[in-house]
């Protein structure tokens, strides 16, 4: 059934099939939302969790579409996993400047969304990525289960399939 | 050596050098004269009855209120001889002030990012350092020595229970 089931559409059945019909947008949005390719942005603790078990058999990122890309350039998403420096934070932005629109970010853990076990009396970590670059899905825990992550993935799969054609580059705005 | 005959050998030998020593938990601890610093730690390292080859730790502490100054403590061991010893000098400083002492590099070179961290953190100037960038910070960091008592920066929160 796969993307009949997904697609509000309207379908006429003819012998030996169909004919399909729907929006252009929700097509495209479909596409996008079920081949996020992720930047590897492993800094701590949370990259064991998010990336590597997440993505490891047991729990499979795959079956959403969701494949890591070593380069900014070819991914979507940014799923920032550990504590983030300010030393590292203007690494972040370039890295980030450097994904194509449209672009998403995911702050996994509690570093990433505020700082968590470094918020008081430490000179050297941000505060939150969202400091520096816009997030769209901020996972708490430390570190978040996988199931957590999967989560933050299908819930970013909504937002994907409810936005506009024009607007796209959601995360700038 | 065992650590009794290497405090007394030490004591002996290099009294000129050091202010004081005593045993801390079974580890001969010496005072030594800031000008002194580098010199003593050559001459252990080439002494060949003491044979310091290897640095443990080399750390320093502000004791601004306490002593008066920042601390320097370097833990040095001997891979032939099985011995160890601590060494603390102490650099006068007040307030804001840089205080100022020779690199260790030339006799351990593995004190490089040693130095190059107590620089950053505790503003400590080392003379003749053969690589002065920042190990730690970031290369435009301009709030300060985060490591010394009382610091706060922009981004810096104090834990609301102290």
């Amino acid at each position: 059934m796969g993307i009949i089931s997904k697609l509000p559409a309207y379908m006429e059945t003819i012998p030996g099939g169909g004919i399909l019909t729907t929006t252009t947008e929700k097509l495209l949005n479909l596409s996008r939302a079920s081949s996020l390719w992720y930047m590897l942005f492993g800094l701590a603790c949370c990259a064991i969790e998010g990336l590597m078990a997440t993505g490891a058999s047991r729990y499979d990122f795959d079956r959403f579409g969701m494949i890591f890309r070593a380069s900014p350039r070819q991914s979507d998403l940014m799923i920032v996993a550990g504590t983030l420096t300010h030393k590292m934070g203007k690494r972040l932005k370039v890295l980030y400047d450097q994904m194509p629109d449209p672009k998403y970010v995911i702050a996994m853990g509690g570093c990433a969304n505020n700082g968590g076990p470094f918020y008081y009396d430490c000179y050297s970590v941000m505060k939150g990525v969202d400091k520096i670059v816009p997030v769209d899905i901020y996972i708490p825990g430390c570190p978040p289960r996988p199931e957590s992550v999967l989560e933050a993935c299908i819930q970013l799969q909504e937002k994907v399939k409810k936005e506009k054609m024009g607007k796209w580059s959601a995360s700038t705005e | 050596m065992d650590s009794e005959s290497l405090l007394k050998y030490v004591q002996e030998e290099y009294s000129e050098r050091i202010i004081g020593g005593e045993m801390v938990k079974g580890v001969p601890v010496f005072e030594v004269k800031p000008e002194k610093w580098v010199s003593l730690c050559g001459m252990l390292r080439d002494d060949s009855d003491t044979m310091m080859h290897s640095v443990s730790n080399y750390t320093a502490v502000d004791y601004r209120e306490k002593h008066g100054g920042f601390k320097l403590v370097i833990t040095i061991f001997s891979h032939i001889l099985n011995h160890r010893l601590t060494l603390e000098t102490l650099l006068p400083a007040k307030d804001d002030e840089i205080p100022e002492i020779e690199t260790l590099a030339t006799v351990w070179p593995t004190t490089i990012w040693f130095e190059r961290e107590h620089a950053e953190l505790f503003g400590i100037e080392f003379i003749n350092h053969p690589d002065p960038r920042h190990l730690m910070l970031d290369d435009d960091w301009d709030e300060g020595y985060p490591m010394r008592r009382g610091w706060t920066g922009t981004d810096f929160v104090v834990k609301p229970d102290k």
